[in-house]
């Protein structure tokens, strides 16, 4: 699936041993912890740089979160 | 004709992943049956998609391998048929599914994102069909799930599950001293508890950081491993946290090739720590589940979403994962461990609240129920040679599973007629309880706290009279949080929650919570 969204940072699982800081992926279907297929899931750089951007990514959701196979940056509004 | 245990699956399920080699399962699957027989057990496989099988236990086959509803159904009529001692589900959730279970943390100011809980535990329940978590608080039945691989097309990982289950003995309990335990360094404090009340004062807890992933064979050659680190869904890694937001690889299923022991036993208390994804989700790494059981574990029990514990103290996952390893060192089976380790964490509480009842009904047994990791040490009276000869003669029927599957199923009604679970709802918070948590809210050091009410709701089935007499009580019983986040800890913040019980207009009960 394609899913396009600002990638804000966000803590998320509060309370949770899953509690943490993420990039998330605020889309127009919901809002999703944005990963990379293969990425580290509470620590990738590459996600990271994501944060404040617009893209356009192409993948697929499981548990809640928007698990990127290949992404490409759109204009900020 | 007497059944001791099922092998419950979705054959046609398994003949579409694997075709033409589908015939390689179904011999694996002969000779766990041989196996069974020979150690005394008597098995019998059931397609829940066969109509003539499902006739047999009056039961309706599913239609599709998705059919959740479908599939506890028949799973339930099988189990009326032949009150099985062990149901063995057979097969990733392509094959036979998990119940996707009404997450009880959303809607609540922890809501977690999970959007529902895969579940085995209404299979493990003579409760009806339903979404609802809070109706399947009282297992009754010994559950295990062999797995394969999901989405696979070569049958190879599951005939090496059934070949070993099928080749297993119970050990001697010194094949099991020792253990491996790995910590998040963030939580070390709650997993040293954990570790002394399984292993002893003093026992060895591995802590990411600086540890690991890489250990080595001598590290991980205990048989019995406890694990409290991070997981994430579609990931064959589990992480370590030290400083705090500061992640790091911890254990990872690529490293466990060739350096697992056979028979080992695994509890983790990892989100997702049991979540059997697709491989090829995951750039073609099987998850750690998968991989161990792949690597001649018995068995692994885990979470298969986010689950919840406190970083110091025991709680929800540090518990429940105790007590299934707890009954596994007492000599249990593995199903029966699983059983008694749900059973016991609910037994606790007087109510659940929703992560509790998460915790209750996410964790799952991978690996065949009827496996004893552990002899049981006879008595010295089993021993004498009156026991023997009356044995010999045929006299002497023991019915020493029989007795213990007794407990079990009054242990498990017991906890659905009368265990409450607390429910969000939207009534005000009482002026005086308002009052109070803020009060305690600011010498926490909440800051803008908010506020939400719970109700506490108990079954309505009839109970003995001195339970029917505890109701008028707990009609009245609702919680209140408070809930926000401290002033920033260790550079981040923290949430708190205070959490009061109310009956009949009075504060019976106050406590309060930390996260991670």
């Amino acid at each position: 699936m394609v899913l396009e969204g600002r990638v804000v940072q966000k803590r998320i699982n509060i309370g949770s041993k899953s509690e943490h800081d993420a990039a998330v992926l605020v889309a127009e279907d919901g809002e999703f912890k944005l990963r990379r297929q293969g990425g580290h899931p509470f620590a990738d750089p590459q996600v990271q740089a994501l944060v404040g951007k617009r893209i356009r990514a192409n993948g697929f959701v499981s548990a809640g979160q928007f698990i990127m196979e290949g992404y490409e940056l759109l204009p900020v509004d | 004709m007497a059944v001791d245990k099922v092998i419950a699956t979705n054959v046609t399920a398994l003949k579409l992943k694997y075709g033409n080699k589908y015939p390689r399962v179904k011999a694996a699957i002969d000779a766990l049956i041989k196996a069974d027989l020979a150690r005394g057990l008597k098995t019998m496989l059931i397609a829940l998609d066969s109509p003539s099988e499902m006739k047999r236990v009056k039961g309706t086959p599913v239609s599709k391998a998705s059919d959740e509803q479908g599939a506890k159904a028949a799973v339930d009529a099988i189990c009326k048929r032949y009150r099985p001692d062990y149901l063995l589900l057979l097969g990733a959730p392509d094959v036979v599914p998990h119940i996707q279970l009404t997450n009880p943390m959303t809607g609540t100011p922890d809501d977690d994102d999970d959007p529902g809980v895969p579940s085995d535990v209404p299979y493990a329940s003579d409760a009806a069909w339903s979404r609802r978590p809070q109706n399947f608080v009282g297992p009754t039945r010994v559950v295990g799930r062999v797995p394969d691989l999901t989405g696979a097309n070569d049958p190879a990982y599951l005939v090496k599950l059934l070949t070993a289950a099928a080749g297993y003995t119970p050990r001697d309990r010194a094949d099991y001293s020792g253990h491996f335990a790995i910590t998040a360094k963030v939580w070390t404090k709650s997993t040293t508890e954990s570790a002394t009340n399984l292993f002893g004062p003093g026992s060895t807890v591995l802590t990411s950081p600086p540890l690991g992933p890489k250990w080595s064979k001598s590290q991980l050659a205990p048989r019995l491993h406890f694990i409290n680190c991070h997981g994430d869904t579609v990931s064959p890694k589990f992480f370590g946290e030290g400083p705090i937001g500061k992640f790091v690889d911890a254990h990872d299923a690529a490293h466990l090739h060739s350096r697992v022991t056979k028979g080992s036993v695994i509890a983790a208390e990892c989100c997702y720590g049991a979540e059997l994804y697709d491989p090829s989700a995951a750039v073609g790494q099987a998850g750690i589940a998968n991989t161990y059981l792949g690597e001649g574990a018995h068995a692994f029990f885990g979470s298969t979403n986010i689950a919840y514990g406190p970083s110091e103290g025991q709680g929800q996952a540090d518990l429940i994962c105790q007590y299934f390893i707890e009954s596994v060192q007492k000599g249990a089976s593995l199903g029966r461990a699983a059983l008694e380790a749900r059973q016991r964490f609910v037994a606790q509480f007087s109510h659940v609240d929703p992560s509790d009842l998460k915790t209750a009904v996410q964790f799952v047994l991978l690996g065949d129920p009827s496996l004893q990791p552990i002899k049981a040490t006879p008595h010295a009276f089993a021993r004498t040679k009156a026991v023997e000869r009356v044995s010999k003669s045929g006299a002497f029927h023991p019915e020493t599973r029989a007795f213990r599957r007794e407990r079990l199923v009054r242990a498990g009604s017991n906890l659905s007629r009368t265990l409450g679970t607390a429910v969000p709802t939207k009534t005000r918070v009482p002026a005086g309880v308002q009052r109070f948590l803020t009060q305690a809210a600011r010498e926490s050091g909440i800051r803008k706290p908010t506020f939400n009410s719970y109700s506490v709701s108990f079954p309505a089935a009839p109970a003995a009279p001195e339970v029917m007499r505890l109701r008028a009580k707990q009609r009245q019983r609702s919680m209140y949080v408070a809930l926000g986040s401290r002033a920033s800890v260790r550079g981040r913040s923290a949430v708190t929650a205070i959490i009061v019980t109310v009956e009949a207009g009075r504060i019976v009960h106050v406590r309060r919570v930390h996260s991670r």
